[in-house]
């Protein structure tokens, strides 16, 4: 667990420092919004990482909708 | 910072070239014979048909829009809110790709060559330089890119011509020994990758030099062809080289690489293929991370694409780390039974419903 929360504390501390030496202050309102929603996406994808709880992520949504239909379509082109 | 950057018709017909080439020359032939067997050339040449046919649609929907990316026509063609609908599957998928390309090279370099360290040091190490490559912007990516591919290119196509005392060309034959359906098996994911990520450059297009629509058209058909001939021969020289155990190998060209023995002198030279990988690799993840944040920006109608790309880069980092639970979920993922349809979903239906509006648009314009 602290060898994760430091590869996570690194990754996110680097792109803190981009914005910090980068980024103007003078962003919009929206680009702000997006950008705080994506770090927001971030740290629910770290704090996973971190914890090892195995949340629900892009690939179990995806595989929700695409493993039956897709399996189907394996299967009839291998049989 | 916001000064629209251009490159020519050329530059962008190799950096399609760099994109669809690259990484998929190493990573496809293994997989992809583990499905066709010996007619696994044949399933590149049907999805690199229909890798053209989704060509062909862009670049229709390029000359009617030529000032425009794939996220503005769409928005003139079919309304915003179809729009933003029909892009949450891309947006996913670009995502997915991404992240997909960055762990490719992490369980290449795990796996092969470095096994004691651990995925993330590699991860991490990739996204930050795509990172800062994406915010250097297109011109200075392009120029680069062709720098590298050279001898990228060059170290391909040397491994190939070297391990020719390896070849038995009887091994080809047969080439459908149990039908066509393996045959169709391949196809379905090769289109699935490398082909449908066609899509990505309809994102990309409008950034070509202004009054050079036909030799577009032509360099970026040309181009494809030639993709799908590398990848054509890559395939058949894996499966000269090892015969019946060409699809039990993931990295086929580093095989062959390690095997090559010239006069005693010339010997394990795989960590060429390795360079060659990290290499190609990089730069797709680099014009992936590209489009993603150019896709992002023009959806939610920001500012400037520089604004969201290391959040975007970080996110596809996280993916890398805690997206797949196991390696046989990964591979049923990437390659075996959920990308293929979800290009088809993504990708593959948008482009051709934005095709079919536009069509009946322009002939009810001139009727």
């Amino acid at each position: 667990m602290v060898e994760r929360s430091i590869v996570f504390a690194v990754a996110y501390g680097l792109v803190i420092l981009h914005d910090w030496i980068f980024i103007k202050s003078n962003m919009g309102k929206k680009e702000r919004g997006v950008r705080y929603a994506l770090l927001l996406i971030a740290i629910y994808m770290g704090f996973d990482y971190v914890t090892a709880s195995d949340f629900y992520d892009l690939y179990d949504f995806v595989e929700f909708f695409l493993r039956e239909p897709g399996t189907a379509i394996v299967n009839i082109l291998t049989k | 910072m916001n000064r629209l950057q251009t490159i020519s018709y050329r530059q962008m017909s190799i950096l399609f070239f760099i994109f669809m080439t690259g990484s998929s020359s190493i990573n496809i032939p293994g997989p992809l014979i583990s499905k066709s067997d010996n007619a696994a050339w044949l399933s590149i040449l049907i999805a690199g048909g229909l890798g053209l046919c989704m060509l062909a649609c862009m670049l229709f929907l390029q000359r009617q829009y030529p000032d425009m990316t794939y996220v503005e026509y769409s928005q003139t063609l079919i309304g915003t809110w179809p729009t933003v609908i029909l892009s949450i599957g891309a947006l996913a998928f670009i995502w997915h790709t991404e992240s997909g390309i960055i762990l490719d090279i992490s369980l290449f370099m795990v796996s092969s060559m470095q096994r004691e360290s651990p995925l993330y040091i590699y991860s991490l190490l990739i996204s930050i330089v795509s990172a800062l490559a994406v915010r250097a912007g297109l011109e200075v990516m392009t120029r680069m890119f062709i720098l590298i591919m050279i001898p990228v290119a060059f170290s391909i196509a040397w491994v190939l011509l070297m391990a020719i005392p390896t070849y038995s060309p009887e091994s080809l034959l047969p080439i459908m020994p149990n039908g066509i359906k393996p045959i169709l098996n391949g196809a379905y994911t090769a289109f699935g990758f490398p082909y449908a990520e066609v899509f990505l450059f309809a994102m990309l297009l409008k950034f070509t030099n202004q009054g050079q629509g036909s030799k577009l058209t032509r360099a970026m058909i040309l181009s494809l062809l030639i993709n799908i001939i590398v990848l054509c021969a890559t395939t058949v020289c894996t499966i000269m080289a090892y015969g019946p155990l060409a699809g039990t190998t993931k990295y086929t060209l580093y095989m062959i690489a390690r095997n090559i023995e010239f006069q005693e002198i010339i010997t394990r030279i795989e960590s060429i293929i390795g360079f060659a990988l990290i290499s190609a690799s990089f730069m797709k993840a680099s014009i992936t991370l590209y489009v993603f944040s150019l896709f992002v920006t023009q959806l939610l109608k920001l500012n400037d694409y520089r604004l969201v790309v290391t959040p975007l880069a970080l996110l596809g980092f996280l993916l890398t780390l805690v997206g797949y639970d196991s390696i046989t979920q990964w591979g049923n993922i990437s390659v075996g039974m959920i990308q293929p349809l979800w290009v088809w979903v993504s990708l593959a239906f948008p482009m051709l419903l934005l095709t079919l509006v536009a069509y009946f648009k322009k002939g009810n314009l001139q009727g």
